[in-house]
């Protein structure tokens, strides 16, 4: 299968921060998950890929095509930026019609996408009001919207899910499903693993400008789960749910601050499952649980320090 | 896509954008207020009989200096920083830019959408005010063809003083500060000088057009120096183009971070 993305030793950097640094990859269709904590370089990418930046080494190639040599690829791309940005005194019918006609559709064509748009991202009832008035999961919809109105072939999403309830989120997730099915080529980028999860199993991790590992999601799964995880507890009887836990063979630790415990356990499935029938059988009276590091940069920390 | 429907397209969002912009309605104001202060000479005209406070006077004398060296200046600079500063703001340029569209014609299509918006308030309220005061006096065609010469000039200072701001905000930041200190600071002092000096001021081609304009009505004497009205069309003319061209060429290649 050919690479619909191309990258050669790209670097892109922002007087002395860096973006991102010498990568090289080849993203074929389907879904491709671009994870990693914040200030990684996702959007860095993202933004190359959508011409708004320009590397400073190494090259992309969009279908083939360099992208600093042939802006025409870009009628095949949509990209949602991460920011919420609207020309707020339009409709939204306006707004999905005008960046249409910014694709080349004539007007009449333009107008009968965009109301198949509004339609397919549920803001029908509301394609006469003006954005101002729009709610920010609303905004944030119209802007994917705005990506894949005119059916292209390759979906740049930047944290697509940001402000988006929960309902909606399912039915985003569902669209960009679809998308994958017909054979096109998206890249979504989140710093939630749980949100990349379910959208796909094909990842590339990024950390500090550097592609750290891409792949199967479940490779990461394993990293995660073999990492040693902290989850704090608060309960009035903590001493009493210490010592039941202390002789579960997944705890590696524990210990007391801030009002509760912290344990640290190797084996986090088979931890929560031992607290939850202690929790259920002792009647215990929890009142917070809590994983402070469960988040990728934790996950990055722990990868790097191997 | 190639340049022409993608300037179309990009017009056509503006022009009709731009004159819901809050901008827009101060600057509707700023063209009629001149109407207003007819309707205010009107009322004293009608308790104080005076040859030198009637509307026409008015209008012939101090209406001309007030759109010619205050609005067209400021409508200018505040309509063509806009066109990328907005953008850039409200985070929408990438919604422009990463689109299939040459990017010379986004700018361009922008900048002419809002020229075409700002020059058709200011003809409106030109317009007006010259209709209320010389009502008396619309028979008579040696009236309108000064007019219709002084309105050229309006439009022409317009799109020469846009152009140039539009050009230096696609490399510069605060071109607003720049364009106001340029107009009033540097402008307004330079045609007090008498040489060659002045002619490195837009506003002298612009006088140039309509030379009785600054001599009798000023604070100081005005040695305005006039340029002939050919030298003075074309230079306004290219003047406009090298700096939209200049324009179009940097917002071309230059990158801008949202």
């Amino acid at each position: 299968m050919s690479a619909v993305v191309k990258t050669h030793k790209l670097s892109k950097w922002y007087g002395r921060v860096l973006g991102v640094n010498d990568i090289s990859l080849e993203i074929t269709p389907g879904i491709k998950g671009l994870l990693g904590p914040n200030g990684a370089g996702k959007s860095t990418f993202l933004k190359i890929a959508a011409g708004q930046l320009k590397p400073n080494i190494g090259r992309m190639y969009l279908f083939g095509h360099d992208i600093r040599r042939r802006r025409k690829v870009f009628g095949r791309v949509g990209y949602c930026p991460e920011y919420d940005g609207f020309y707020l005194e339009m409709t939204g019918r306006q707004f999905l019609a005008a960046m249409l006609r910014l694709q080349g559709h004539p007007r009449a064509t333009a107008s009968e996408m965009a109301l198949r748009a509004l339609d397919k991202i549920g803001l029908t009832d509301r394609q006469d009001d003006i954005i101002k008035t729009y709610s920010l999961g609303m905004r944030q919809r119209l802007k994917i919207a705005q990506a894949f109105a005119h059916e292209p072939d390759l979906l740049l999403l930047d944290e697509p899910l940001n402000g988006v309830d929960p309902v909606w989120r399912y039915r985003v997730m569902e669209m960009i499903r679809d998308f994958g099915r017909q054979g096109k080529t998206v890249i979504v980028s989140s710093h939630i693993l749980a949100e990349i999860e379910s959208l796909t199993d094909d990842i590339i991790l990024i950390h500090q400008g550097q592609v750290f590992a891409q792949g199967d999601i479940h490779y990461i799964r394993d990293l995660i789960d073999t990492h040693p995880h902290q989850v704090f507890i608060r309960t009035a009887r903590e001493r009493e749910l210490a010592a039941v836990l202390a002789g579960e063979p997944s705890v590696s630790g524990i210990g007391f601050e801030d009002g509760g415990m912290m344990v640290r356990t190797t084996n986090r499935d088979s931890f929560f499952q031992h607290l939850m029938d202690c929790i259920v059988e002792q009647k215990f009276d929890v009142e917070e649980i809590t994983s402070p590091d469960d988040n990728l940069q934790a996950v990055f920390d722990y990868l790097i320090g191997r | 896509m190639s340049f022409f429907p993608a300037f179309g397209a990009v017009f056509a969002i503006f022009i009709r954008l731009g004159f819901r912009k809050k901008r827009t309605r101060l600057f509707v104001f700023l063209a009629f207020l001149p109407l207003l202060l007819l309707a205010v000479i009107a009322i004293v005209g009608a308790f104080v009989e005076s040859r030198d406070f009637s509307a026409p006077i008015f209008f012939s004398k101090i209406a001309p200096t007030y759109y010619l060296q205050f609005l067209v200046g400021i409508m200018a600079v505040f309509f063509s920083t806009s066109v990328l500063a907005e953008e850039l703001d409200d985070k929408t340029l990438p919604y422009l830019t990463s689109r299939p569209a040459p990017r010379g014609a986004v700018l361009l299509g922008k900048f002419t959408a809002y020229f075409a918006q700002m020059g058709a308030v200011l003809m409106a309220g030109v317009i007006c005010s010259f209709v209320a005061a010389n009502w008396e006096r619309l028979d008579r065609w040696v009236v309108w063809a000064d007019f219709l010469q002084f309105c050229f000039a309006l439009l022409l200072a317009l799109l020469t003083y846009g152009a140039v701001f539009l050009c230096l905000s696609t490399f510069m930041k605060r071109t607003i500060l720049f364009g106001l200190v340029y107009l009033f600071g540097f402008e307004s002092f330079v045609q007090y000088l008498p040489g060659f000096t002045q002619k490195l001021t837009i506003i002298h081609y612009v006088k140039s057009l309509i030379p009785q304009v600054a001599v009798e009505y000023s604070f100081l004497v005005v040695r305005l120096q006039p340029s002939s009205l050919s030298g003075s069309i074309l230079t306004l003319l290219f003047v406009s183009l090298a700096f939209l061209a200049l324009g179009w060429l940097v917002f071309s290649r230059k990158e801008y971070v949202v």
